[in-house]
């Protein structure tokens, strides 16, 4: 049975994009038919960070109004074979979204695919709206920052109400968590919400804490999805994601500070011999 | 003497907590139990009945004369608490 997952935040630039790439790309990886959709009509990116901007010819807003097969506009990623990108419109905006052409299209992909990602663009308006409406799960992504934190809220609550689910009384949406561009050392100083903080404050399971790491920038430079990169952390914590999100049980990694710089050696002693 | 020159790291004074205290004002999900997966009318429903039995100990009272509500108004849920005492 497909599976239809939002990837949603409500503020710009947390990670919303990277995360849709990575986790698609990680479903991808161990084996699960997936296709992702770039709802940012108007603003659409999702092609540059899978790495596929020069094959676009057909689009989303091209299939929810007829001008071309489904067939057409999905794109076949280059280095995994079950993997599909559904671009996004360049020149419409996102009235062009309509309830019932997006209901047919994620019904016709329900067919062929396991997983269904649906990459949100911010705001909570028609995008956000569409992206969200027909998820059977929610990954809200969030920064450890205070205006991320009170848009990831909005954005859950607008989750439990204005999605099909909801409308139909249907099970809730299973909402989780990811926090990006986490900073351990930053935490320790005191200086940066802890990921407890900001569990407490959003009260959803957490998926995953993807560190801040310079991979994730050269990943989209590149346009190859950060997940695909094993070697950096911020690739590991969303192969990691990926795989609690397939129902393994996985301890978090990338919330402490593990690399010991000479100062933190030197703190570690003091505390030792005080402590004794 | 070396506690104290590193201790400042550990306490709480960075602008993180600065940054919790203004979220608590205006985040509306806090606090609600992750493990707990059922809404909040629910644990009401349950309160109801726990309160109704815990009353009914010491005052003669019916269900119908607890009446717990919970509303939330963004920045705050206020739980109200109206328990008829029979006349006597």
């Amino acid at each position: 049975m497909a599976e239809v997952l939002v990837v949603t935040s409500g503020k710009g630039g947390v990670g919303k994009t990277t995360t849709s790439a990575s986790i698609s790309t990680g479903l991808a990886m161990r084996g699960k038919k997936t296709c992702v959709i770039d709802f940012d009509v108007g603003l659409r990116n999702l092609d540059l960070v899978m790495g596929c901007e020069r094959r676009v010819i057909y689009d989303l807003i091209n299939v929810i109004y007829k001008e071309a097969n489904l067939s057409q506009a999905l794109i076949k990623d280059k280095r995994y074979n079950n993997l599909y990108i559904l671009p996004a419109s360049q020149t419409k905006n996102k009235d062009a979204l309509t309830k019932e052409g997006v209901g047919i299209v994620i019904d016709e992909l329900k067919k062929d695919f396991d997983y269904i990602v649906c990459d949100s663009p911010a705001g909570i308006e028609q995008g956000a709206e569409m992206a969200m409406y027909f998820a059977d799960k929610a990954l809200v992504v969030a920064n450890p920052e205070t205006s991320s934190i009170r848009d990831s809220d909005r954005i859950i609550g607008l989750l439990s109400s204005k999605t099909y689910r909801a409308e139909n009384d249907m099970p809730p949406i299973k909402e989780s968590l990811l926090i990006t561009r986490y900073n351990p050392s930053r935490v320790e100083d005191g200086n940066m919400l802890s990921v407890d903080d900001i569990k407490e404050f959003l009260s959803i399971p957490l998926l995953g804490v993807v560190p801040e790491c310079q991979s994730v920038l050269d990943a989209s430079n590149t346009g190859v999805p950060v997940v695909s990169n094993q070697k950096s952390d911020a690739g590991q914590a969303y192969m990691d994601a990926v795989n609690r999100f397939l129902g393994e049980s996985i301890p978090m990694r990338f919330v402490s500070n593990e690399k010991k710089g000479f100062w933190n050696i030197l703190k570690g002693k003091f505390t030792t011999s005080e402590v004794v | 003497m070396f506690s104290k020159m590193f201790s400042w790291k550990n306490s709480n004074k960075g602008s993180a907590s600065a940054a919790k205290e203004r979220l608590q004002i205006i985040v509306s999900h806090q606090g609600k139990n992750i493990s707990d997966e059922s809404d909040a009318s629910n644990y009401v429903e349950k309160l109801q009945s726990e309160l109704i039995s815990v009353i009914a100990k010491y005052v003669k009272v019916t269900e119908d004369q607890v009446k717990v509500s919970l509303e939330n108004s963004g920045k705050s849920s206020v739980l109200e608490l109206n328990v008829t005492l029979p006349e006597n």
